[in-house]
């Protein structure tokens, strides 16, 4: 191993640790174009995988809360939404982008006014963007624009503690065996919406889907929480219009309905979540 | 694009589902490792928000020939940790310099699930001296600086750093990260 070598390794390890100050940053970067082919974060990533180690000796493993679950898919859903509505003239071949391209204005606009500790976009940097070009192009056709909550929607219902998150349970209707996702809900907004994976496309000109809502506190019946429609393969997510007051949801439940719903269901149901 | 696929490669795709099961994998790990270092819940939490946003804006970058995606997710956590840990300029307590001996060779208990790489990171410890498998611990799970280290131990700063260079080195080796070249860098 020779001298150049030596210290090279050396600016490399102090960089997979602690930041370089000026002069050994520019040493170091003269150093990495004498000698191609070495990763400049290979030990980054042996530091990582050495943490990874302690991690697993030292720690017990704790399960995310749930709000905080529902935090991060809030967030991923505001993210990659924000990363939709961004114009793009870009090639989609995400591994070949180089070029910069824009941060995303609304999504950090939105966290910056709520959070105390910095804005959490500040994460995003402008050619991390390049991995959300993606679901302009592929995630965009999956979901149509009426079925998306509005990142305002999302991102209230993430930073409201009371936020709770209802996984659907595993359906024996014939058809929808294998849908799933989840149910957000928060009962002091009114608000929520369904994430649907699975669900097996209607057509609206003769039937729709419709949700209800169990809320023994209030009625027997069910609070009928608005129609949609499923016109593609994939995820969806639909925003919840409760009718009346949900101030204590049993479950959550779908049915397929007439067109434009109805007053009383006969059902049966075919997705359910409970809360209990 | 199967589903045997890393998930951050189908994330990075544009596949909807593999950021929800992205999220199920790895909340636990990462929400673990903040509790760890963050005393405060509400800034664990936040942390935790930011880890994922940047999971999400770096998946096309993750290379599944050149670690797996549980060692590229702890990198990024740890970057996100640690900058938390020094911007609070909170020193780790003396609880946490436990003697590595004792941490390597404790089991029988229920951790954080262990990958093969964090097996071939322990093997490559069994060689290391006592001295440098403190380095490596303080350096990396305790993100101490080099000073730090050398102030703690009472070793010199030049036998810190080597003992760190060297401890990083036999660890690359292990995984076999030298022969990878820097196709697709991480930074």
């Amino acid at each position: 191993m020779n001298t150049d070598n030596d210290r090279l390794l050396e600016l490399l390890a102090q960089q997979a640790i602690e930041p370089l100050n000026k002069t050994d940053q520019e040493e170091l970067s003269q150093l990495l174009e004498q000698e191609s082919g070495t990763a400049s974060d290979d030990l980054e990533l042996a530091v990582a995988a050495a943490w990874q180690a302690f991690a697993s000796q030292e720690l017990m493993p704790e399960e995310a809360p749930a709000s905080l679950k529902a935090k991060l898919r809030a967030d991923a859903d505001v993210f990659f939404a924000t990363a939709a509505s961004e114009p793009v003239s870009q090639s989609p071949d995400l591994r070949s982008q180089t070029t910069s391209v824009k941060p995303m204005d609304a999504a950090r606009h939105v966290k910056s006014e709520k959070r105390s500790g910095g804005p959490l976009w500040a994460a995003v940097s402008g050619w991390a963007l390049a991995a959300g070009l993606a679901f302009v192009l592929v995630w965009g056709m999956e979901i149509p624009d009426s079925a998306v909550p509005s990142t305002d929607l999302v991102e209230l219902l993430a930073s409201t503690p009371e936020t709770t998150v209802y996984p659907w349970d595993v359906s024996d209707a014939k058809g929808y065996e294998n849908v799933t996702g989840n149910v957000t809900w928060n009962s002091s907004l009114q608000q929520g919406f369904l994430r649907l994976s699975g669900m097996p496309t209607n057509d609206p000109a003769v039937t729709q889907y419709q949700l209800w809502i169990v809320d023994p506190a209030r009625d027997e019946e069910p609070v009928d929480g608005g129609v949609f429609d499923i016109t593609i393969d994939g995820e969806v997510i639909v925003p919840i219009d409760a009718k009346l007051l949900v101030s204590s949801p049993a479950a959550f439940a779908i049915t397929r309905e007439q067109p434009g719903g109805v007053v009383v269901s006969e059902g049966p149901l075919l997705v359910v979540a409970t809360t209990g | 694009m199967s589903l045997d696929t890393p998930l951050l490669e189908r994330v990075a795709s544009g596949d909807h589902a593999a950021v929800s099961a992205c999220i199920d994998r790895y909340s636990g790990l990462v929400w673990s490792l903040a509790r760890r270092f963050v005393a405060n819940e509400a800034d664990a939490e936040e942390i935790v928000q930011e880890i994922f946003i940047e999971l999400w804006s770096t998946a096309a970058r993750y290379d599944a020939t050149r670690a797996s995606e549980a060692t590229y997710v702890s990198m990024i956590a740890r970057r996100r940790l640690i900058d938390h840990v020094r911007r609070v300029a909170r020193a780790p307590g003396r609880e946490m310099l436990a003697d590595v001996e004792h941490l390597l060779a404790r089991d029988g208990e229920p951790y954080l699930e262990a990958t093969s790489e964090t097996g071939r990171v322990l093997q490559a410890m069994t060689s290391m001296s006592c001295e440098q498998k403190q380095v490596v611990h303080m350096s990396t799970w305790l993100g101490m600086s080099h000073a730090a280290i050398a102030e703690r131990t009472g070793q010199p700063l030049g036998t810190v750093k080597s003992h760190l260079r060297r401890g990083l080195i036999a660890i690359r080796e292990q995984l076999g990260l030298e022969a990878t070249g820097g196709s697709n860098e991480y930074r």
